[in-house]
């Protein structure tokens, strides 16, 4: 049966192949679109690890921030901090630099045991756990006990965990060689560009409030009442005025921040998606005519077969059953070639787990597109009265 | 003989209509998402106004710091130039006929009746308003002398005055940002965010600034201007701004370092970011084109494919005229004519409809203001470029059916053609 049809699809083949060709490069296109949707998906459903609600963000623009932080700077913030956190409608404030889902980030290298990662992390005083109702996994959150140490605690989040200290348990390890900086806590896969952003390997790092540090502070995060009036934001700007008259400030909700993130995140997924369903529509319709020609021109012999005594229904399957032929042979050549790219280098980022789901996806997807372009060509050619077609001949 | 032609091709599509539905929707449909793509790239590069001058402009757009090594060049500080580099490389520069450092637009807050306002600030200095050209819709704008003074003055743009003053006119009020209180001396009109060295909502000038150029580090948040006076300077600017480049003291960031910045206009800078992150001070715009001429061939592969099949099925339809033209003698390459020149009507047709379909979604990206007071238009240019891509894919699909029509033995091709 296979082997008739594959002679069928042979004697054909110049016509075939382009055929086949288009059916290669749908293949590649619905892949890609595949892998998007499925990183995408994955990312929206792991969870975040903090609450963002009712936050906003102050952040100093500092011209030189090197330069210009020094002791006189530092006790002016914390005045500015202490004078918020006075505010009727403020429930806690703390330090966060760079600010969670700002555009800016910090990175560094971790070790443990020859094991040497590149992480992104950012500074938290230890309010920050009541701004952003961080939920700790494992170990403990930053205290004011942890002053009195000669190393500095940091929270690490689920995906450094695993990448940097496998199976063991991370608390109390260190992650630079000199032993300056230790794990205290674990928490979810908390990202700094959202949601929809890459999930990263991220820490958070202690930031002491109680004396002067020469890291600058140039980012606070406040966590409001529900609704807090209206000049909340003015008051703030205010308060810094009075303390820094020259200082250009930024104040945001944090939702704010995000919602810029998933829009640089869903643009361009979003003009993917559109650009692909229109070149899949075109391939449709584009299928519908070729089929329905390439059926007007097969009309003796399907006549003959009728004639011959095929019925309605074997015609039907044997006509359909050509063009999957077809399609399967477009469509593996492509999955072969697509498989090969994470072994060989290319996109290498893709896992296994990635590739198989969007291969699926691209399968489905160009089943349904065919069977709906052969369906009713196919269905014309059965119509077709073996009288009528051997009298045509 | 065109005439012909051009008849046959019309009674053709109109016998098989879904064939040429479908050829059109492809068509349209892939010339439709290049004409929009070619706008909004046009919108970033091209010199609409304020800046006319673009042609003659050269910016400074970046500076790298990179230390040289045996295994290559290592990027140490990518950032922008400070106002004391710009000033030290820039000064009577041959061949150059004005100077502008302006800074980088920052986020500033104003509150009105407890509404918060966010705008975007640009320090600017006199000679900015002179090399570009911005429509004033009342008012002026600063002087050399207010600048000089440092008069707390500032130009603002059409949306920035309906916010802070309704519609009304408002050049000698004061307005506050940042805590600050400037006085209106002009109103532009917007200019789209997408205009990356012009752009701004309120423009003010340096002088206001009290940390403006007050040390002698090399790297800041500022972008150099020169006007040349003919391009045919441009050459000597470059060599002789590099040369004083590469006489700056820059022990203070390392003693390796190479401190590299190229006067280049905005294209350019962004070819060089992606083609050499900025650690080499050659010209990448030709890469560029070819990177963006590739991207397009991918993006048209399909459409195409799509086309040569359907054009495929059509000629065999039309295999018993085919053979009676071969059989009457007609040459081949008569017969490749004719399909070519009826694709190509066809194409035509799909790049107008094209063109409409661009013009409309255009005019509804520009309506929702996703992107602020962006304006996207077509122009000549994105015309001519559309005229150009529907006739190379006019061109492209048609060939290889034509010659596999050409190639038709008249017997088959009279008794219906073989597959």
């Amino acid at each position: 049966m296979i082997r008739h049809l594959l002679r069928l699809v042979w004697n054909r083949k110049r016509f075939n192949f382009l055929l086949m060709l288009e059916i290669f490069v749908s293949f590649i296109v619905l892949f890609s679109v595949g892998v998007l949707a499925e990183i995408f998906v994955t990312r929206v459903k792991k969870p975040l690890g903090i609450h963002y609600d009712n936050v906003y963000t102050l952040g100093f623009d500092f011209r030189d921030l090197e330069s210009e932080w020094n002791e006189t700077k530092y006790n002016q913030i914390m005045e500015i901090f202490d004078e918020i956190e006075r505010l009727s409608s403020v429930e806690a404030v703390a330090i966060n630099c760079p600010v969670t889902f700002g555009m800016a980030v910090s990175s560094r290298n971790l070790t443990y045991n020859d094991n040497s990662v590149s992480s992104q992390y950012s500074r938290f005083s230890d309010d920050a756990r009541e701004v952003f109702g961080i939920e700790m996994i494992q170990g403990e959150w930053f205290s004011e006990e942890h002053d009195a140490l000669d190393w500095t605690p940091i929270v690490i989040n689920r995906m450094l965990a695993e990448e940097l200290f496998g199976d063991e348990d991370p608390i109390g390890k260190p992650v630079l060689e000199d032993g300056s900086m230790r794990v205290v806590g674990v928490i979810e896969d908390f990202r700094s560009s959202g949601e929809y952003g890459q999930i990263k390997r991220f820490y958070l790092l202690r930031q002491s409030t109680t004396h002067y540090s020469s890291y600058a502070i140039y980012n606070l995060v406040i966590r409001t009442h529900p609704n807090p009036p209206e000049d909340f934001q003015e008051n703030v700007m205010d308060i810094v005025h009075t303390v820094m008259p020259d200082m250009a400030i930024n104040i945001d909700p944090l939702e704010k921040l995000k919602a810029r993130n998933r829009q640089f995140a869903l643009v361009p997924l979003t003009i993917t998606i559109v650009i692909a369903a229109f070149l899949m529509i075109m391939v449709a319709l584009g299928m519908i005519g070729v089929f329905w020609q390439s059926i007007t021109r097969r009309r003796e012999e399907i006549g003959l077969r009728r004639a011959l005594g095929s019925t309605k229904k074997t015609l039907y399957q044997n006509l359909l059953m050509e063009i999957f032929l077809i399609v399967n042979l477009g469509s593996a050549l492509a999955a072969i070639i697509l498989v090969q790219l994470p072994v060989i280098g290319v996109l290498s980022f893709l896992s296994w787990k990635t590739m198989f789901v969007a291969l699926g996806f691209s399968f489905v997807l160009i089943y349904l597109l065919s069977f709906m372009s052969g369906m009713y060509p196919v269905w014309l050619a059965t119509r077709i009265q073996p009288a009528e077609a051997l009298h045509y001949e | 003989m065109l005439k012909n032609y051009l008849k046959t091709a019309w009674v053709v599509f109109m016998r098989r209509k879904f064939f040429t539905f479908v050829n059109l929707f492809g068509i349209t449909f892939t010339l439709a998402i290049l004409m929009i793509a070619s706008a909004m790239l046009d919108h970033i590069f091209g010199g609409t106004p304020p800046e006319v001058n673009q042609r003659r402009t050269l910016g400074i757009y970046r500076v790298s710091m990179c230390e040289d090594s045996e295994e290559g060049r290592d990027m140490g500080i990518s950032a922008m130039a400070s106002a004391y580099m710009l000033e030290q490389c820039m000064e009577d520069l041959p061949g150059v006929e004005n100077t502008s450092i302006i800074g980088m637009f920052w986020q500033v807050l104003s509150f009105i009746d407890n509404r918060k306002v966010t705008s975007y600030l640009r320090n600017v200095d006199a000679n900015f308003w002179e090399i570009m050209q911005f429509e004033f819709i009342e008012g002026r704008p600063f002087t050399h002398d207010e600048y000089d003074n440092g008069a707390n003055v500032a130009v603002i743009n059409e949306a920035t005055r309906d916010k802070f003053f309704g519609n009304t006119e408002c050049v000698g009020n004061s307005f506050e940002a940042n805590g600050k209180s400037y006085r209106v001396v002009g109103v532009v009109e917007n200019v789209p965010i997408l205009r990356f060295t012009p752009f701004a909502d309120i423009w003010v000038p340096h002088t206001t600034d009290p940390g403006y150029n007050q040390n002698n580090e090399l790297v800041g948040l500022y972008i150099g201007l020169m006007l040349a006076e003919s391009r045919d300077a441009f050459p000597m600017i470059k060599e002789e701004f590099i040369s004083r480049v590469n006489n700056l003291d820059i022990s203070a960031y390392h003693p390796n370092n190479k401190i590299i910045s190229v006067p280049e206009t905005f294209l350019d800078n962004i070819a060089r970011l992606i083609f050499s992150f900025g650690l080499s001070t050659g010209n990448f715009t030709k890469q560029l084109y070819i990177a963006a001429f590739i991207l397009m061939i991918l993006f048209m592969v399909l459409p195409t494919l799509n086309m040569v099949n359907l054009n495929m099925s059509r000629i065999m339809e039309r295999s018993s005229e085919i053979g009676v033209r071969k059989a009457f003698g007609a040459p081949s390459a008569t017969l490749v004519g004719q399909f070519l020149v009826e694709n190509i009507v066809l194409t035509s047709a799909g790049g107008l409809l094209a063109l409409l379909i661009a013009y409309v979604v255009l005019a509804v990206i520009s309506s929702t203001g996703v992107i602020p007071y962006a304006q996207f238009t077509l122009n000549i240019r994105i015309f001519l470029t559309a005229v150009g891509i529907a006739f190379v894919f006019g061109t492209f699909s048609g060939v290889y059916p034509a010659w596999r029509m050409s190639r038709m033995n008249p017997v088959d091709a009279l008794r219906g053609g073989a597959a």
